[in-house]
């Protein structure tokens, strides 16, 4: 098993097909150094999401090599990938939610996963949803939260276990800029903190807030920003 | 975080990751008690046919009928009572009852029809014995031979065979229809377990995206299943219980189902309900290992195919 500790993240040369169609991502390097912080950008349809579901595993690539904390994808069992996942907090545009689980227990859920006990985590996350601005509606069910409710409801619940990578499409899609802002914060003390950051995003305001690295994807293949800066 | 269990509220209790659906779940385990039922049905009847088996083994081998062939009619009186204490001779402890000619004659009646027997008629004196221990055949013949007494020993053993060789098909047929239904509940629970996999298809995706193996998410279908198939199984070997206790003592009450407790019903319930239980802890687990197994090759065949 190879080992490359001066990286979160890895792509090299990825390509990714669907089927018998053209290649979606074409050639794609990207490498992530622990603690850094990087803003995916590109116009709709390049790729963005394929890359990120790339990069959080739900993807297997159909040529290239995928090295995650300093392992390769290819040379681990089910298992040990698992592992590797709960390290990654992942926010999706669509949030994911459990429709019939409190918002409680939805951001609740990696630490359930992973084995941990409720009263290890409890204070845990009744800390966070007050810190998101929900901490009255955490015994609601996710159908009845606002779109904003249900953003800070995923993002709650992908930095709940204080993941070492944190990959987030469109964060601040659904939100006020007043809660943008302040989910950027969250962010960006958990990377001040050694979490790697990606946010995939269109909002220049966000990106200009950060000054973050900035890589650009078109057609599928990375523009600028390829490699660590 | 420095909060304390002491300054936070009581906990709720945690909700089930997979959501239980009543109306899929109601269906399932009707299906279930259904098949249960079944199965308990043929273990109790498997279990009273072998029962009663073993009733009537016992009380055939403890009776036999002696037929001494009077050598003539003037005789007759005078060998049945050598034979009787030739039986008495080697049997102490048994009871002898030599059936007078009348009675004899009666036996034969079914196939002679309801007329007076003539006179002449040779009809064989018939000894009956009744022995907690086995007839020494070969030593009885000997001894009549030897007082030139012409017998017929019939000790039942053949009727017995034939009896016990019956019921054991009987015995192999319910606990077939056990296996049967067992694998009818291993494939319905497969079934329930993929469909469960593909309507929750979303919620497995956040688990798996949080990191929960294959394990941790058939663990959640083996939980479920366990459960309707417990159900499934105690309900169904409840209903079986009912009728079997109708059989046993109701108005039509049959012979395979349980005798009163002073003729040891006491012994033949409490091994016929630890049966039950038996079934019932077996169909759960069928059911839950059916599951297990499902959705282990389902998760994994999903993989596979991303």
């Amino acid at each position: 098993m190879s080992q490359d500790p001066d990286f979160t993240l890895k792509l090299e040369r990825i390509g990714l097909r669907y089927g018998r169609g053209p290649e979606v991502l074409s050639g794609v390097d990207l490498a992530l150094r622990p603690g850094s912080f990087t803003f995916l950008t590109g116009e709709s349809g390049a790729g963005k999401s394929t890359l990120l579901k790339l990069c959080y595993l739900a993807l297997k690539p159909s040529r290239g090599l995928i090295h995650l904390f300093g392992q390769d994808l290819s040379s681990l069992k089910p298992s040990q990938i698992q592992v590797l996942r709960r390290r990654i907090g992942v926010v999706l545009q669509d949030f994911r939610l459990i429709d019939h689980l409190s918002v409680w227990e939805n951001v609740a859920l990696p630490l359930r996963v992973a084995g941990m006990n409720r009263n290890e985590y409890r204070a845990d996350v009744d800390e966070l949803l007050n810190w998101v601005g929900l901490g009255h509606r955490m015994h609601a069910l996710p159908p009845t939260l606002s779109g904003g409710e249900k953003q800070r409801c995923a993002i709650a619940r992908a930095v709940i276990n204080k993941p070492d990578l944190l990959i987030a499409d469109e964060p601040t899609g659904n939100v006020d800029p007043d809660m943008g802002a302040r989910l950027l914060r969250l962010f960006a003390e958990m990377n001040r903190m050694g979490t790697t950051v990606l946010i995939a995003t269109h909002d220049l305001a966000l990106i200009d807030e950060m000054s973050a690295r900035i890589v650009h994807l078109s057609g599928g293949v990375i523009e600028k920003g390829s490699g660590e800066s | 975080m420095s909060a304390t269990d002491a300054t936070l509220p009581k906990l709720a209790p945690a909700q089930p990751l997979l959501p239980t659906r009543p109306e899929q779940g109601r269906s399932l385990v009707l299906v279930l008690v259904i098949m249960a039922f079944l199965a308990a049905l043929a273990l109790l009847f498997s279990r009273g046919a072998d029962r009663l088996s073993e009733r009537w083994s016992a009380q055939l081998s403890q009776s036999s009928t002696i037929q001494i062939l009077p050598s003539s009619e003037a005789l007759r009186e005078a060998e049945m009572t050598s034979a009787v204490e030739i039986l008495r001779d080697t049997l102490p402890e048994a009871t002898v009852e030599a059936l007078s000619r009348a009675q004899a004659g009666a036996l034969i009646r079914p196939w002679l029809g309801d007329t007076d027997l003539p006179e002449d008629l040779p009809v064989p004196g018939v000894i009956e014995v009744e022995a907690d221990a086995n007839l020494p055949r070969e030593v009885l013949t000997r001894k009549f031979e030897e007082a030139g007494l012409v017998s017929v020993i019939d000790d039942h053993s053949r009727f017995s065979a034939d009896l016990k060789r019956t019921v054991g098909r009987l015995v192999l047929l319910g606990v077939g229809l056990v296996a049967f239904v067992g694998v009818a509940a291993t494939a319905v629970s497969i079934f329930a377990t993929r469909a469960s996999l593909a309507s929750q298809r979303d919620i497995i995706h956040v688990l798996v995206q949080a990191g929960a193996t294959d394990r941790f998410i058939a663990g959640l279908l083996v939980g479920q299943a366990g459960k309707r198939g417990l159900m499934g199984g105690l309900i169904g070997s409840a209903l079986a219980l009912v009728l079997w206790l109708i059989l046993s003592f109701g108005p039509a009450s049959g012979t395979v189902g349980w005798r009163a407790v002073g003729q040891g019903g006491l012994t033949d319930g409490l091994t016929d309900l630890s049966a039950l239980g038996a079934l019932t802890l077996i169909f759960g687990g069928i059911c839950a290992f059916a599951a297990g197994w499902a959705a282990l090759r389902q998760l994994s065949f999903e993989r596979r195919r991303a």
